[in-house]
């Protein structure tokens, strides 16, 4: 009897198609006999089953109606002028000329991206050693508790690690008190008071997780045997390090820079709660042109001139970074030699990681009516408050609510879009895959603009609905390619089998794809609610009335910070933590019982190797 | 047709067979798949609305306002009384909540607060409706000269407002005595004052409130303060930039409270002469005091506006009614902000405790609403995007 495996593998030959299509039907016939174009081209379609291009299609005008469509009206605004408060519908330069002509808005934008482009730099270079470290000295069973030692506070609120960071600073704060109890300065420093430095140190503390991931996915598919044999060949480490490990973390280092670069150019509150009148940014300005002026026309200006700045930065960066040939193959190796130096650095990135947040943890048990130190007592009761504060949990209740609708309408929009990009190739892959990803290259800030400018102009109301669908652009992208990634590395002769045993495509789908594409589709949904709870950038400019728990944080921040402001902190990182850790458990446990599976089919006398 | 039905079907059988096993599920699938769209934007708005009310609830009012006005207190006390949810959204300043409406969140609030000097704007561009008193029994109780004189920018004619005043107060200079010794005659220049380091001093609002206090310091008359223009303009922001970096408290005059009090600032502009008062009660010692500037100070009448439109407008004026009408809850606002009180009945019942409060309450001239008269209201200015401009450039030069 053939196996269905054999029978599945021959089945794409013999049907000379798409991996699941098959003999036309009699429908099929009729439907191909119609001559009209239509016809044909509904009849073609009736054919691809999950190949089928109209599945990506409702992710794809998701992106259309709520990312390129603002875009465009927020380009045509930009060269409108505003004339008391409202847009005249007449066409001018006047904004650009007043941005040229204006040094304080072209010198913010160069300034800005040199700033953020240090700032970036930055994170990329500490990072490295600590990726490098955990991707070729730790031993590949216990990465994984590093790796997520090291993107936990990535799971905390983003407002809320800023707000850590505001304890750190200032002439009060825990960096200056350090330095003058260790006897090391006599009064505060300029470096960690509210200014530019605190920014970028707070900035590559925010960023650290991200740039980690990226540089470190990258390290870890090096061969660590290839530095063994060019040891061998007389190559002395930074040789070693400049000819085989960054040419072939170059990607990832980029990828890293990029997506710092991004958020920190399109972060309009850090710079404004860590930097005050000293930290303004580019998107500082930006914002104020529609909050305080009602500038609506120069501010789209302003919005479109970051958009192409990041551009052609983009094109740069890409032209630079060039394409990483690829180098051996992925051996989930490391290096047995000691690295203590580069253990000592990564424990203390740790120590950098960490220690703000434990200070927030101190604080919410802190007996004092002020937010911060010194410590005068213990008391519990900062945490009762935070649920009988009623504004608060109607703001956690609405965040919950919008993080739902996008988990929901991105994960199964961005799975069937997944579905059938995964099976695709040439220029429609590209064009879907291009249409869904591209909200990821653009700053928040200008997407919420171009969201709010765009209601304006088209006279919608603004609601939790703007909420839900601003956070389904960010999360849509993420979701979906997160699913292709894993469906991608599916053996799609299951789908095959299934299918010659009879499963139609739909139970093809829910039996073999689904389940296997399902840690994909898990984390995509984990990602895009932590990231629909966290969003503020965009919140803040598209909501209504409504109020989601970072904005409540952020008017807490900005208006007045209260003790109980640490207690919610404390609960958000201890859900995360016990949220990440709950799912580490359980994957541990999925993997014990596959692997105690494994060993069962195993002949006696013979073992898995670890 | 067929008269042989079964033959028929089990002509068609290896046919339907195939078309079971691939084409018709095949359309299944496509039309399942988009169904599952369909329902999952369905359940997407589903969920989006069931918060969504956007005010239109019933038993609902949603009040955009500075802090104190949306403290869960008031909350609580308003629901307890009427049985009517408030929806507080705390605003940073007048120049937010004015974009925040303005920008297309009109039918999104029912009650919008503001300093009476923005009233016309919003009157203007039509975002607001004018209040008849009579509609709000707790009018009875104002100071006359809050309902009466037309010469207040938000009175439209007698008993007719734009806004409904609530407290009002008059800025001044507020220094920490513990750190640095301002003497007579006051000057609003003493924030220049090279005794003060560098990012201690603290201003309350927004940028077009910095500058005017910039402009007062250089001797801009008070009464054209907000018609600053070209190089007047420019000095007041150069001045102004001589400053940074500067703390901003954005609508609490706790912030600015607990700055002067615990000397993370020394010295800053005061929303109230009633401030000193505050830190000094919080400090259990003198460590503020606060005065009138010579060169004379804006001042402001505060108070709901009602949104033209208002999806709940019976409980707006409810709401109104009873944060300006309801003893405790006035008692409970001139406890927490010690600014003056519009309400005759309220300032009367202060007055005659005849405790320290009431000290405090008449020196502040709480007893003599027609001071309020002689004030310039903290407000616009003529040309926005000249200031939004320079303000751009003090903070990013």
């Amino acid at each position: 009897m053939a196996s269905s495996r054999d029978t599945a593998t021959n089945a794409p030959a013999v049907r000379g198609g798409g991996a699941l299509s098959a003999p036309p039907t009699q429908g099929d016939r009729k439907a191909a006999r119609v001559s009209l174009p239509l016809g044909r081209l509904i009849a073609r379609l009736r054919h691809r089953g999950l190949e089928n291009p109209l599945l990506p299609l409702p992710a794809v005008l998701i992106v259309a109606v709520g990312f390129f469509v603002p875009l465009v009206i927020l380009a045509v605004y930009s060269f409108w002028p505003t004339v008391n408060g409202k847009i005249v519908h007449d066409w001018t330069l006047g904004n650009y000329t007043r941005f040229f002509t204006q040094e304080t808005y072209w010198r913010t934008l160069l300034r800005s991206f040199l700033f953020v482009g240090i700032a970036s730099a930055i994170t990329v270079v500490l990072t490295f050693p600590f990726a490098y470290f955990v991707a070729t000295k730790v031993r590949p069973r216990r990465r994984l508790f590093w790796v997520l030692v090291a993107i936990i506070p990535f799971w905390t609120s983003y407002l809320i690690r800023v707000f850590a960071w505001l304890n750190m600073f200032g002439d009060e704060g825990l960096l200056n008190k350090a330095l003058q109890a260790i006897g090391l300065t006599s009064s505060p420093i300029g470096l960690f008071g509210f200014d530019k430095p605190a920014i970028v140190i707070t900035f590559v503390y925010l960023l650290f997780p991200l740039a980690f991931l990226t540089i470190y996915i990258a390290i870890e598919r090096m061969n660590p045997a290839m530095l063994e044999a060019s040891a061998d060949l007389g190559a002395k480490p930074w040789r070693s390090l400049t000819t085989i490990t960054l040419p072939i973390a170059r990607t990832g280092l980029v990828a890293g820079f990029i997506f710092s670069f991004i958020s920190m150019m399109g972060d309009y509150a850090t710079p404004q709660l860590i930097g005050g009148t000293n930290g303004v940014l580019y998107s500082n300005l930006i914002i104020n042109q529609f909050n305080n002026s009602m500038q609506w026309g120069f501010g789209a200006t302003l919005a479109m001139l970051l958009l192409v700045s990041i551009f052609l930065l983009l094109v740069v960066l890409r032209t630079a970074a060039g394409k990483v040939e690829a180098v051996g193959e992925y051996t989930m190796g490391f290096t047995h030699r000691r690295a203590p130096f580069l253990l000592a650095y990564s424990l203390l990135y740790l120590v950098f990681l960490y220690t703000p947040p434990a200070l927030l943890v101190l604080l919410a048990f802190n007996d004092s009516p002020q937010s911060g130190l010194p410590f005068v007592g213990f008391t519990t009761h900062w945490f009762s408050d935070v649920f009988h504060n009623v504004v608060l949990v109607d703001s956690l209740w609405t965040s919950v609510q919008v993080a739902v609708s996008a988990v929901i309408v991105s994960v199964v929009l961005g799975t069937l879009a997944a579905v059938q990009i995964s099976r695709a190739r040439g220029k429609l892959r590209g064009f879907n895959l291009g249409m869904i990803a591209v909200p990821l290259f653009l700053p928040p800030v200008v997407l919420g603009l171009a969201i709010i400018i765009g209601l304006n102009a088209l006279g919608i109301e603004r609601g939790l609905w703007t909420i839900v669908a601003g956070h389904v652009i960010i999360t849509l992208p993420v979701v979906t390619l997160m699913v292709l990634v894993r469906l991608e590395g599916l053996d799609r002769n299951q789908e095959l089998a299934a299918m010659d045993l009879g499963a139609r495509p739909w139970r093809a789908f829910f039996s073999i794809s689904v389940p296997q594409a399902l840690p994909g589709i898990v984390a995509g949904a984990m990602i895009a609610f932590a990231m629909s709870m966290d969003e503020f950038i965009l919140t803040f400019l598209v909501t209504g009335s409504q109020q989601t728990l970072p904005l409540y944080i952020f008017g807490s921040l900005r208006i007045r910070v209260t003790p109980d402001l640490n207690a919610i902190s404390a609960l958000m990182l201890g859900a995360s933590f016990l949220l990440l850790t709950l799912g580490v458990l359980i994957a541990i446990g999925r993997d014990r019982i596959r692997r105690r599976e494994e060993v069962s089919r195993l002949p006696a006398g013979v073992g898995l190797p670890s | 047709m067929t008269n042989d039905p079964q033959g028929s079907r089990a002509a068609a059988g290896p046919e339907r067979a195939s078309e079971k096993k691939n084409g018709v599920s095949r359309r299944v699938f496509i039309g399942r798949s988009a169904g599952v769209a369909l329902a999952v934007g369905g359940l997407g708005s589903f969920l989006a609305a069931c918060g969504g009310s956007s005010g239109g609830g019933k038993r609902e009012v949603v009040v955009m306002a500075w802090e104190n006005y949306v403290d869960p207190e008031i909350q609580k006390r308003f629901q307890n009384a009427t049985g009517i949810r408030m929806r507080g959204i705390a605003a940073e300043s007048d120049q937010d909540m004015f974009t925040k409406l303005k920008a297309g969140g009109g039918a999104q609030y029912d009650v919008v607060f503001a300093n009476c000097g923005f009233s016309p704007l919003y009157y203007k561009n039509g975002l607001i409706e004018a209040i008849d008193l009579s509609e709000i029994p707790a009018s009875k109780n104002l100071w006359p000269v809050f309902k009466e004189n037309t010469d207040f920018p938000y009175v439209v004619e007698k008993n007719k407002t734009m806004l409904y005043p609530s407290m009002w107060a008059s800025f001044g200079i507020v220094w920490n005595s513990e750190k640095i010794d301002i003497p007579a005659p006051y000057s609003w220049n003493e924030l220049w004052n090279p005794k003060i380091p560098k990012g201690k001093v603290i201003f309350q609002g927004a940028g077009d409130d910095f500058l005017s206090i910039a402009g007062l310091a250089l001797g801009v008359p008070r009464d054209r303060i907000y018609s600053m223009t070209g190089a007047e303009l420019q000095r007041a922001a150069d001045y102004l930039a001589k400053l940074k970096p500067f703390q901003i408290s954005k609508s609490s005059d706790q912030v600015t409270a607990d700055a002067i009090r615990t000397g993370k600032a020394w010295a800053g502009q005061a929303t109230s002469l009633g401030l000193a008062y505050r830190i000094n009660e919080a400090a259990g010692k003198e460590v503020a005091r606060i005065e009138l500037p010579k060169e004379g100070a804006l001042g402001w009448v505060d108070g709901p506006q009602l949104v033209k439109g208002a999806k709940n407008r019976e409980n707006a004026l409810k709401f109104i009614d009873f944060l300006c009408g309801d003893p405790d809850m006035q008692d409970w606002l001139w406890k927490q902000n010690r600014f003056g009180m519009a309400s005759k009945t309220t300032s009367e019942r202060i007055l005659s405790a005849g405790d320290a409060d009431s000290k405090v309450y008449a020196s502040l001239g709480g007893d003599r609403p027609q001071i309020a008269e002689k004030l310039v209201f903290q407000g616009p200015p003529d040309n926005p995007k000249e200031w939004t401009a320079v303000y751009d450039k003090v903070i990013a030069g």
